[in-house]
């Protein structure tokens, strides 16, 4: 297919982090390696650390907890803390809303970065630079000076506390990072191939849509992972703009629940590894993806 | 690549994403056949469980009706309560904070429903200084004025005592202030740290307040409170200066300011404390510790205590069942729904007396009834009330008090500050 | 921008001959629905957020214009000031403690680990160094406030239980701490970051230059001195604006672990214009403080990015 053999150039512009392959056969270990193999290896384990906390007092009874404290090893495992939360707050429904945010979320703003980066990269309209430049201005203020206006806006258009509404905010917020990183990577996408579509009679759509589309597919794959991971620990807006149970996200569900008045260790605990459980599994699914993607931002 | 997982991802998303427009298109506008109803309280409280009841009473008498309701949290109605009650999504009637930050800020805004009325048409009997708590005047001053919520229980500050801890030490109940300070010598002297304090929160504020109102009386209490004449600012220099000797002499543990109220309450449970200063919002779960013996005695000395009537039942301006909400209002009142409430451990406002089946319930639900009758002073209601934002300055100031980054006047002229630059001008 | 910048010295002038400019006006309409979405989304509440900072207002009711008085308040207001002098400190934990220490980890792991021990095992460590980033927030803090409970945290347990009791700390509670601490969930959190990067960027680094080092003998800290940091310039370019930029935004983590507390040894901007709005209601005063901050962050953005561009051309000059 044509889509395969066009594909390399693309992947030239995201570097990969393949596993290096440059020595195949083993250096010495020697005493020196295993000490250094120590040293990181406890450094991994003091980053999972807090993990292995959440979990030890998760399945831990409250009356265990409050005479052995947090660090002690459960005496019994008693999951109803964790059942309690996870039906009491209907965290299935969470669940899903938060799955049909970030999943939204990741699909438009991909989509918005595509189409804008596709004019800024490849049309190269005048004022790129500045539009890029304004575009950037999304990332670097503070959700703080927008949420009382969002709310307002929100409220008047009949969006607010709805996922629309959140949606879309978040996804134009997001956009910006990915305009930035595709227009850069357009802009050094192989003119010979946009020349030869066009002399097909390709319009800009088709241009787009065959060319461009397949052939920026690992990097779209990178930015949509990071849309969904973004959004679905986002906290500050859809803690604002989502007050309905029926529309809460995950993370707020998880965040409101640290409220000092509300705050019962154990439940937290349990709170926690529900918190833990979708960030593991978006973490096995999306690792290869996310290992690239990360590098993405280090794009030259 | 080929099959990579997240081209799966994306189609489900896709597909769910066209679902979920699809639903959220579909609102429904004020649905006279329901009833919005907010509260935050968890479900293993007391006041949940009655107030749960009360739902089943409704929907019991309104066939046809049904009631939705919604579980927030304290921190969500705290910092988005205003922008739900301005907006066209808000319920019937939900839980709100009650104090002039709060419910004074959306009441002079205009966005809660007069209740004064209503109330005087349907005979409610809000005639108790608990119910003040709903009173908010044209600046959003609570305690007067028009009627904007209403309160189903109340809550009081004391001081939670291990019996067993006591008796082991030796140590009478203290009646005065020098009693009570000879207590907390008593277990220091033993080794023993005697308060259990989390001044990372609440608790360090409401011992701070409780010292001062040791030297305050009715007067200076509505200067502070209500802005009738200058608060006496010495009051609350004495009470610094206490709180600071008490960290000193050990009767307070230095490390408390890393403490949230959570674990010292627990603490204090599990056995560790032998007195905790703190509110009637733990005495479900101190009834409920099966190890020692508990009590509960007023701060010793003082005539006026922290406490009020609970937070408030709130009818927004733009609810779109206001009728079924009233009757909702009403239903929470009756005594059925009260008794069951102090029947639980809670503090009921409207309980028939003696109503309570467990110790704790009469226990504390007789001692609010008292305070609020007012012959041997009252309610206090709590330190931050008058001026907005002042419940961060006191925490800051009562966390640096006590962890000795700033001196007893020098955390009184902060508390000042920040009372007088909130201080309404008019 | 720098990148889009270069992009286009490369590519530009072959194009701009042949495209005329109304071939390239229909490329307009892709890009206006972003552009609409920013209009709505972040320039007219930005706009509207400059217009709320030029007034005293509760949040609810009508703002009523009071001129610069808000941002007059703001330069005489100690919680301003200390509020962004947090922020240096935050920088150093998220931007800066990072990406040193995510430069030697990725060189051991890269130089070191990978190929003694097998690149799975490397492969391993990235991943546990990563898990942090991806844990909602509020989880993170709840766990680390576990561990620093003065009481019966596991930091103090395990000092005390080690017999070194004396150096168990209130962590979170002291005032000439608790910076310190948060500062430390934020180094846990960014490392595994900027670890992930520079791996990547290390793989695309030529492996001759290594054998070569060797060959010459060098030592290790010498070839990291030598090769990797020298090729790792653009990574570390880009990590530092990122981290530095969201260093300046830092809120969740803040309002999580401390609340700007205890007293206000830890209250960065975000979260004092964050109480103005929602705790105080002073939401003029609220969008002062916000908008300060924007222009703040936008500053250190443009003049990291412009330095981030001087580098790396001086850089490719200075390779070639």
């Amino acid at each position: 297919m044509a889509v395969d053999s066009l594909e390399k150039p693309a992947v030239t512009v995201t570097p990969r982090s393949a596993p290096p392959v440059r020595r195949v056969k083993r250096r010495k270990r020697g005493a020196g390696g295993w000490v250094v193999l120590a040293l990181v290896a406890g450094i991994g384990l003091l980053m999972l650390f807090p993990f292995w906390i959440a979990i030890i007092n998760a399945f831990k009874p409250a009356p265990d907890y409050i005479a052995n404290g947090p660090v002690s090893l459960p005496t019994e495992l008693d999951f109803s803390a964790l059942v309690d939360f996870w039906v009491g707050v209907d965290f299935n429904r969470k669940l899903l809303n938060s799955v049909v945010i970030s999943g939204s979320v990741a699909l438009i703003a991909v989509t918005l970065s595509l189409l804008s980066a596709f004019a800024i990269g490849i049309g190269r309209i005048r004022g790129r630079v500045w539009i890029l430049a304004l575009f950037m201005l999304a990332f670097t203020i503070p959700q703080e000076a927008l949420v009382y206006p969002l709310f307002v806006l929100t409220r008047d258009l009949g969006l607010y506390d709805t996922t629309t509404g959140v949606v879309i905010i978040l996804a134009v917020l997001q956009s910006a990072f990915g305009t930035y990183m595709l227009s850069s990577v357009l802009g050094t996408f192989p003119p010979e191939v946009l020349e030869a579509a066009r002399l097909d009679g390709a319009t800009r759509f088709q241009v787009l849509r065959l060319v461009v589309l397949p052939l920026t597919r690992p990097t779209t794959a990178v930015l949509m992972t990071f849309f969904f991971i973004w959004t679905w620990n986002d906290f500050f807006l859809p803690l604002v703009l989502l007050p309905s149970a029926d529309n809460q996200t995950v993370s707020v569900a998880l965040g409101a629940l640290s409220g000092q008045y509300t705050s019962d260790p154990t439940a937290l605990a349990a709170v926690s590894l529900a918190g833990i459980l979708p960030a593991l599994v978006f973490f096995l699914l999306f690792q290869r993806t996310l290992m690239r993607g990360v590098n993405l931002g280090a794009v030259k | 690549m080929r099959k990579h997982p997240l081209r799966l991802a994306t189609a489900v998303a896709a597909a769910l994403a066209l679902v979920m427009i699809g639903c959220s298109s579909g609102g429904d506008p004020g649905d006279p056949d329901t009833l919005k109803v907010w509260w935050w309280e968890t479900d293993d409280s007391a006041l949940s469980a009655a107030w749960k009841q009360a739902v089943s009473i409704f929907e019991e008498e309104h066939p046809g009706v049904t009631v939705e309701q919604e579980l927030k949290t304290y921190e969500q109605v705290q910092q988005s309560g205003r922008l739900i009650l301005d907006s066209d999504d808000t319920p019937d009637v939900l839980e709100y904070l009650k104090g002039n930050a709060t419910a004074g800020v959306v009441a002079r805004a205009g966005l809660l429903t007069d209740l004064t009325d209503v109330a005087a048409t349907r005979g409610w009997k809000l005639d108790n200084t608990a119910q003040d708590v709903g009173l908010y005047d044209d600046n959003g001053l609570m305690g007067s004025g028009k009627r904007y919520g209403i309160t189903n229980y109340g809550e009081y500050v004391g001081v939670w005592y291990n019996q067993d801890l006591f008796a082991q030490h030796g140590v009478q109940v203290p009646t005065t202030l020098a009693e009570f300070e000879n207590a907390l010598k008593a277990f220091a002297d033993k080794g023993v740290t005697p308060l259990a304090l989390g001044s990372a929160d609440y608790p360090g504020p409401h011992l701070l307040y409780s010292l001062a109102l040791a030297h305050m009386d009715e007067r200076s209490l509505a200067a502070y409170q209500r802005f009738e004449g200058e608060p006496d600012w010495s009051a609350w220099e004495k009470a610094a200066a206490a709180m600071r000797r008490w960290v000193d002499e050990e009767y307070i543990g230095a490390d408390s300011t890393g403490i949230p109220a959570q674990d010292a309450g627990n603490a204090f449970i599990a056995g560790q404390y032998p007195m905790f200063v703190s509110g009637t919002w733990w005495s479900g779960q101190i009834a409920e510790q099966p190890t020692f013996k508990t009590g509960q005695f007023l701060f010793p000395g003082n005539e006026l205590h922290l406490g009020s009537g609970g937070n408030l039942w709130v009818v927004p301006a733009k609810a779109k069942n206001k009728d079924l909400a009233y009757d909702f209002l009403e239903i929470t009142q009756r005594p059925e729904v009260q008794n069951f409430l102090a029947d639980r451990g809670g503090v009921p406002v409207a309980a028939e007396p003696g109503s309570a089946s467990s110790a704790m319930g009469l226990l504390v639900g007789d001692r609010f009834t008292e305070l609020l009758s007012g012959d041997e002073g009252g309610l206090a209601w709590y330190p931050d009330w008058p001026v907005a934002g002042l419940n961060d300055v006191l925490l800051a100031n009562t966390t640096d008090l006590v962890g000795g980054d700033a001196s007893p006047q020098q955390v009184v002229e902060a508390i000042k500050a920040a009372y007088d630059a909130g201080k309404p001008s008019a | 921008m720098s990148t889009s910048n270069t992009a286009t010295r490369t590519t530009a002038p072959r194009r701009t001959r042949k495209g005329t400019s109304e071939r390239r006006a229909g490329y307009w309409w892709y890009v206006l629905p972003g552009a609409i979405g920013f209009l709505a989304v972040v320039a007219v509440p930005f706009g509207m957020n400059l217009w709320y900072s030029l007034t005293s207002f509760r949040g609810v009711g009508d703002p009523v214009f009071i001129g610069f008085e808000n941002y007059q308040r703001l330069l005489g207001d100690p919680l301003f000031w200390a509020s962004f002098r947090h922020s240096v400190a935050f920088i150093v934990a998220m931007a800066i403690l990072p990406t040193a220490l995510g430069v030697v980890i990725a060189a051991v792991l890269f130089n070191h680990i990978s190929p003694k021990f097998g690149s799975k095992v490397a492969s391993f460590l990235r991943a546990t160094y990563y898990l942090p980033q991806i844990l909602p927030i509020a989880v993170a803090g709840v766990l680390w406030k576990w561990m620093y409970q003065p009481q019966y945290g596991i930091i103090n347990t395990t000092l005390r239980d080690l017999g070194l009791g004396g150096l168990a700390q209130n962590w979170l509670g002291d005032s000439d701490l608790a910076i310190y601490a948060v500062m430390n969930v934020l180094v846990w959190l960014q490392i595994g970051y900027t670890v992930v990067v520079f791996m990547a960027g290390l793989s695309r680094v030529d492996p001759a230059l290594y054998e070569a080092a060797e060959l010459d003998g060098a030592t290790w800290w010498q070839q990291f001195r030598a090769i990797t940091l020298n090729q790792l310039r653009p990574e570390i370019a880009v990590v530092l604006i990122t981290t530095s930029v969201a260093a300046l935004k830092v809120f969740a983590p803040i309002f999580v672990l401390t609340r700007g507390g205890p007293g206000t040894s830890t209250i960065v901007p975000a979260y004092f214009s964050f109480s103005n709005f929602f705790t105080t209601t002073k939401v003029g005063y609220g969008a002062a403080v916000a908008s300060v901050l924007a222009l703040m962050i936008s500053v250190v953005a443009v003049a990291l990015l412009r330095y981030q561009t001087r580098n790396s051309e001086g850089f490719e000059d200075g390779r070639r």
